[in-house]
């Protein structure tokens, strides 16, 4: 009640403000209706004319995607003209006549094109592409039927084109129509359910500086849907070009010759070896970490997907598993390509000495069931010899010493402890194994048993076990060794360009030093030599070779088939400047399968360049 | 408790015209979904459907006597933003929003449009009572903290619209509760240039706010639509040449061709009044601003009699969240407004505003049938 004395007291302040109020509400109202006025009365006709018969479009205005060069400036991915056909759907009846005929002439189910129309049902009365790079003959026969075929329109809408075909598929990777889920993804805001967008390797890594951004034309159709006007445009960019690290003509040769190997080791007279079907080179720079050549066989042809791909074709190329980049995502024992990281961590660690000998009588002494390769062992072996010559003992006794961390902890400063971080998609971390590690798959179910077993370390002392390794890493890591510790960050991005202007370089990217005295390095650098030179393992391949090579083969154990064949070397041995990780899948040995392809990627680089 | 005499005191015409607004609207909703895929039926029922059970709530509304919902305003506050946090949390989404909670089969209405109706009968409570006439920073600080929580609660969701709403409906019950307009006035140029500032600075030098890109760019699209002619500006433009091309007498119902060939967006809920101006041209667009702002007038007279203080804030506050809801959806479509996504009071398709509408009604004729038996 206190509270109704209050208000009487004043009870006309309320009334005025409320008096108040209609007045302003009055004067807000007023502005609405002038506006109307504007709109309807004074620009009535103007606006008439462009709803009434006319029609107001958008065109979407496609930036040109950017291009890709080798670090030489050779074009190696472009944009080529072609012609689009595109529909726009006006009313039933229309859409009914064109598509019947449409689906004729472009051999197509007319429901196909009906489904694509209706997934654009959000922005109809907008033209949606139907195919993309027609032929000539099509192209003719829809300006023929032109009158037969209302809102079908073919537009001049440049391809992807890649000059060298296939080489370097795996790398460029590829451009298709964005998938449902990339349209979802906030990574693809403002594009649309018909763009073109990169699908794998440089084209998806680098989408957002290739793409550029798309412009759009407002225009003024007339009733049968021709142009009369435009009434706003605004450009589109175009995106970025991109110049890569790769030497494209080397490129193309490694992938000439791996995969002439393969056809070659699957079908030679002696010992052919049909179960080799897939292998991978990496060239390095060891100065810097670019990648000069990065092959996959099988591969595929970029182009194939430029204009569209069957589904059959796809299935066909997905079976051989033509898609997967080995030499980042596939990942492989590593055999005795690894002993370097071993005898590395032994010196370092003062678990052995550069004198100290060990005999291998081909067997180790304490887990006899750990075998030497060659039958009767080695005899007395130093460090030096145990890489020229690969023997096994030597790195049991090795991996007992040391135990799994300790191997992992330079395992790590050789880039082996997880993905390189190289700029392309879908990279494979590998396995280093440690303790910590083992516990972990062993909570999680992929072991038996939480504690290391004494064999398991002795088995990682020379690269078999669980470790695991794409020959991305084994490159990196070959690559260490040859600069004399520095581990680079291997990359494909050279520069940014924009139009004429080339942008700074990118700078080397340090990931770690490796911490080991200098003289240890260079002892088993001479082991890589001696691999090399008469009485290693891969002497006889090397014979005839101009220039000295630091290398080591490897011969991994594959629970699926056939040993897996290795071989990492670096080149030339005094001043290096390149290193090549090859790897031939079921190769059954890295000497025999491995080497020898090394050894002409070597000799070509060096004779050409 | 509900004595029949106060039916003598009921305002039929405010109902009246309501009601009228409730059944242009379905009209033009016939004719905006005219071209839908399976056809207008569906939406012209189901708007009728909102519109009886907007009525029955309506009279609940308007028979328990107001000063019930004044003892327990505490009651709505709390629960509205329980009912809005419930949302953020268990909410569905639509359209990058989630605006809708679900029990079991049946969705409820939008706890953002009961919010509208709890905040005024809750803000009318706080409001009246501080019985001072002339009202100090302070006073006006403690105003705008009670609906804080509301508003971040809705802004969340994201709805930009409803938070604006909010702050209307305050402004609208403060003015009327003492504080003066100058005052006012420079709070809004205040919040006004505090917004353009951060969107500029936002645009031109990459500031941080927290607003979703497609909320800035409806922001600001109305001021530059060729600036973006392919996403939010696009509807603009459509919307300006549906409404222009009306011209005086509209094309009539059915018949605008920007309608029936689907260029307006969202035409029979948030663009509905661009097919009022297309359809039935500036006689009928403007002859509906002029009713609407009688009806608010009608509603301001009711207030100016209610028996209390507390009263007359909740018919202010209910005319308030009518007035400028209606001008920033109506200003929307004719491009002196940026696109927010507000409903036309009664008009647009949508049972939980039309049904919340009608509940606010329901305050308005209560205060009325119970107004002050002394006249002055």
């Amino acid at each position: 009640m206190r509270d109704l004395h209050e208000i009487y007291e004043d009870p006309g302040f309320i009334n005025r403000k409320l008096q108040k109020t209609k007045w302003y509400l009055l004067l807000v109202f007023l502005l609405l209706i002038l506006r109307l006025g504007q709109l309807q009365l004074a620009m009535g006709a103007y606006y008439e004319g462009l709803a009434d018969g006319n029609r107001v479009r958008l065109v979407n205005v496609n930036a040109l995607r950017g291009q890709i060069f080798d670090r030489e400036g050779r074009v190696i991915a472009t944009n080529r003209p072609a012609f689009s056909v595109s529909f726009v759907y006006m009313d039933p009846e229309q859409a009914n006549q064109s598509i019947a005929l449409l689906a004729e002439i472009l051999d197509m189910e007319a429901e196909v094109i009906h489904a694509r129309i209706q997934s654009h049902w959000n922005r109809l009365y907008q033209p949606v592409t139907i195919v993309r790079d027609v032929g000539p003959q099509i192209h003719s026969r829809l300006e023929e039927q032109r009158a037969e075929l209302p809102g079908v329109i073919v537009e001049a809408l440049p391809v992807r084109d890649y000059p060298y075909g296939s080489a370097a598929a795996h790398i460029l990777g590829y451009v298709h129509q964005i998938s449902e889920r990339q349209l979802m993804s906030p990574a693809f805001f403002g594009y649309k359910g018909d763009s073109t967008v990169g699908q794998d390797g440089i084209e998806s890594i680098y989408e957002h500086y290739l793409a550029g951004t798309d412009g759009g034309k407002q225009v003024e159709v007339d009733v049968r849907g021709r142009y009369r006007q435009t009434l706003g445009h605004i450009p589109s960019s175009p995106g970025y070009d991109l110049q890569l690290t790769l030497d494209m003509d080397f490129q193309v040769e490694v992938e000439r010759m791996l995969s002439g190997h393969i056809e070659y080791l699957r079908t030679r007279e002696t010992d052919p070896l049909p179960t080799v079907r897939a292998g991978s080179v990496v060239v390095l720079d060891v100065n810097d970490g670019s990648v000069l050549a990065l092959a996959n066989y099988p591969s595929y042809d970029p182009n194939e997907f430029a204009s569209g791909i069957s589904d059959q074709r796809l299935a066909e190329l997905n079976a051989k598993r033509a898609f997967v980049n080995r030499s980042i995502a596939g990942t492989y024992a590593p055999g005795s390509i690894f002993k370097m990281v071993t005898a590395l961590a032994a010196l370092q660690e003062g678990k052995t000495t550069i004198h100290e000998r060990i005999e291998d009588k081909g067997q180790h002494w304490l887990v006899p069931s750990l075998h030497c390769w060659r039958a009767g062992g080695h005899g007395m072996v130093d460090l030096e010899r145990s890489l020229v010559v690969s023997c096994n003992v030597y790195y049991y006794e090795m991996g007992r010493r040391l135990g799994l961390d300790a191997i992992a902890h330079y395992g790590a400063q050789l880039g082996l402890a997880g993905k390189t971080g190289i700029d392309l998609p879908g990279e494979a971390s590998g396995l280093l194994p440690t303790n910590e590690w083992k516990e972990q798959a062993f909570a999680q179910g992929i072991v038996a048993e939480r504690e290391v077993l004494l064999a398991e370390h002795m088995l990682a002392g020379m690269g078999q076990g669980f470790s695991a390794f794409t020959p991305l890493q084994m490159a990196v890591y070959t690559a260490t060794i040859a600069n004399g510790g520095t581990l680079y960050q291997p990359y494909l991005l050279q520069r940014i360009v924009d139009g004429q202007e080339l942008m700074e370089p990118r700078e080397p990217e340090v990931l770690a030093q490796l911490e080991v005295e200098p003289e240890f390095l260079e002892v088993v650098q001479r082991g890589m030599l001696g691999v090399t030179m008469p009485g290693g393992t891969s002497s006889s391949t090397f014979a005839a070779t101009p220039f000295d090579v630091a290398g080591k083969t490897g011969t991994a154990e594959n629970p699926h088939g056939a040993a897996h064949a290795w071989f990492v070397g670096y080149a030339p041995y005094d001043e290096p400047s390149i290193a090549v990780a090859v790897l031939v899948e079921q190769g059954r040995s890295g000497g025999g399968a491995a080497a020898p392809l090394a050894r002409d990627i070597m000799e070509w680089y060096f004779q050409q360049r | 408790m509900f004595e029949r005499k106060l039916l003598r005191n009921l305002d039929l015409r405010i109902l009246v015209l309501a009601l009228l607004f409730t059944l242009v609207g379905v009209a033009v909703i016939n004719s905006a979904t005219a071209t839908f895929p399976g056809g207008s039926t569906p939406y012209v029922h189901r708007q009728l459907l909102a519109s009886v059970i907007g009525v029955v709530v309506m009279v609940v509304f308007a028979v328990i006597d107001y000063s019930d919902f004044q003892r327990w305003a505490k009651l709505f506050y709390v629960g509205h933003l329980i009912l809005l946090a419930a949302v953020l949390l268990v909410g569905t989404e639509t359209r990058g929003a989630t605006r809708w909670l679900q029990v079991g089969i049946l969705p409820i209405p939008q706890p953002s449009e009961l919010a509208k109706i709890s905040l005024i009968i809750a803000l009318a409570a706080f409001l009246s009572q501080r019985e001072k006439t002339q009202w100090d920073w302070f006073d006006i600080t403690k105003g705008f903290l009670y609906i804080i929580p509301s508003v971040v609660l809705v802004l969340l969701q994201p709805d930009l619209g409803t938070s604006i709403i909010f702050f209307a409906l305050a402004v609208g019950m403060m003015y009327v509760a003492g504080v003066g307009g100058g005052r006012l006035l420079a709070l809004g140029a205040l919040g006004f240039g505090a917004l353009s500032a951060a969107l500029y600075a936002h645009l031109n030098m990459g500031l941080k706010i927290p607003l979703h890109e497609h909320q800035v760019q409806r922001l600001t699209s109305f001021l530059q639509p060729d600036v973006d002619p392919l996403g939010t500006g696009y509807q603009l433009i459509q919307s300006v040449i549906a409404i222009g091309s009306g011209r005086l007498w509209g094309k009539g119902l059915f018949a605008g061709t920007q309608n029936l060939l689907r260029f307006i967006p969202d035409k029979h809920t948030d663009f509905i009044y661009s097919v009022v101006g297309e359809e039935l041209g500036f006689v009928g667009a403007s002859l509906l601003v002029i009713v609407f702002v009688f009806f608010m007038w009608m509603c301001l007279s009711i207030a100016m009699r209610a028996r209390d203080r507390y009263g007359a804030l909740l018919v202010i506050g209910v005319v308030s969240m009518w007035a400028s809801t209606f001008f920033i959806n109506a200003g929307m479509t004719v491009g002196i407004m940026p696109v927010t996504g507000l409903p036309l009071p009664f008009i647009s398709y949508g049972g939980s505003a039309l049904i919340t509408n009608f509940a606010a009604l329901g305050l308005v004729l209560n205060v009325g049938m119970r107004r002050q038996k002394i006249l002055f």
